[in-house]
């Protein structure tokens, strides 16, 4: 059923009350690291780094427990699927992580592959693209991540291509599951609520999309999502 | 180094960037809300402004943003008008506004979230005001 607008408020509302704290304590973290009230000593600094990684996992927890609940219930519906210029969303997407990977010194390669209008909600790409462009980063720290755009049969299809550290053959099976990491991605220390990959599977089965995900440990991880076209059987004109 | 002016409602933020910004060098004012901002937006003739968007009134900074902007010649901020905006705010991006910079709905210079690390907060500080200053 789909949100209001007072519980879309509401969830609004009570996500900005959340976050505002955590994100207003890391900046006053962060002038405590920064030394700027005085020297810290190693034990103190080590403790500020502590207490700030906890908020940064509390604030990624709140964001995608937001990005869940919108899915679920429906805050971001499929009757708001319209034609949409997938590479011109896609590489405005990887603009938006360009910093982020430059950080990491990772190469995001954008590369359209034919020009593919296809029937989705803009919130509801996003929200997938934000959270495999942001997983791709932060498991990858060298090489490059491809992400290409292209359309098979009735479907639009994008790519993102992985030189990061992979997913053992164990985990494949839990990847949907709420709150799952497999162990190499805990072990690298990266931020991470186990959420992401469960958000963009309840929005890509809401919108007549589907993921697949190829990995093996230390060889990288491919994930294609697709989508259906727009003016396909399963588009928006099935719609009307 | 620059005079920056912060409207925001949050105390303990204004503590936070006021030791950020005044250990780099420059002079530091803050407002409480977008009133009390605008007040003193001719009194401190602010470089830059760095500016929330939920504060008494759900969209109190976009109100801010196009009293500050309006293009109208009998504007009480015409003066002020080149003034580089940098929105920090904590509305998630979920939310139906599309947090961009939007010379209609919100004209303003840079956008960033609260969460963003404070050495990208800085860096956004330092590049719009070496923007303003190549721009005059």
């Amino acid at each position: 059923m789909p949100v209001d607008d007072r519980q879309a408020r509401f969830i609004r509302k009570v996500t900005h009350d959340l976050r505002a704290p955590v994100a207003v304590a890391r900046t006053l973290l962060s002038v405590l690291s920064q030394e700027l009230v005085g020297p810290l000593n190693p034990a103190q600094a080590d403790l500020v780094e502590r207490a700030d990684r906890k908020l940064a996992l509390l604030l990624a927890l709140v964001d995608d427990l937001v990005d869940l609940a919108m899915a679920r219930t429906g805050a971001i519906p499929p009757a708001n699927r319209r034609p949409l210029a997938l590479g011109r969303f896609v590489e405005q997407a990887c603009a938006r992580f360009e910093g982020a990977a430059r950080e990491k010194q990772v190469d995001l390669l954008y590369r359209p592959l034919s020009e593919s209008m296809a029937a989705v909600d803009p919130d509801g790409l996003d929200l997938v693209l934000n959270h495999l462009l942001d997983n791709a980063i932060k498991y990858t720290s060298r090489g490059a991540i491809h992400v290409t755009v292209d359309q098979s049969g009735d479907d639009a299809v994008v790519v993102v291509d992985d030189d990061g550290i992979g997913i053992p053959e164990e985990a494949h099976a839990r990847l949907f599951d709420e709150f799952f990491r497999a162990e190499n991605a805990k072990a690298t220390g990266q931020v991470g609520t186990g959420l992401g990959l469960t958000i963009v599977k309840e929005v890509l089965d809401r919108h007549g999309g589907s993921i697949a995900i190829e990995s093996a440990e230390g060889r990288g991880t491919t994930v294609t999502v697709r989508l259906p076209l727009a003016g396909s059987n399963s588009g928006v004109r099935s719609d009307k | 180094m620059a005079t920056i002016l912060m409207i925001d409602d949050d105390a303990d933020l204004i503590v936070a960037m006021r030791m950020l910004l005044e250990a780099r060098g420059h002079q530091f004012h803050a407002a409480m809300n977008g009133e009390l901002g605008l007040k003193r937006v001719p009194e401190v003739r602010p470089d830059l402004i760095i500016l929330d968007v939920m504060m008494d009134r759900y969209t109190e900074g976009f109100r801010v943003c196009q009293m500050l902007k309006d293009p109208s010649e009998t504007s009480p901020y015409a003066a002020y008008r080149h003034v580089p905006i940098l929105v920090l705010s904590a509305i998630h991006k979920t939310t139906p506004h599309r947090f961009t910079p939007d010379e209609d709905r919100l004209p303003v210079d840079a956008f960033l979230e609260k969460s963003a690390p404070t050495d990208r907060v800085l860096a956004t500080v330092t590049e719009l005001l070496g923007r303003a200053t190549a721009g005059r």
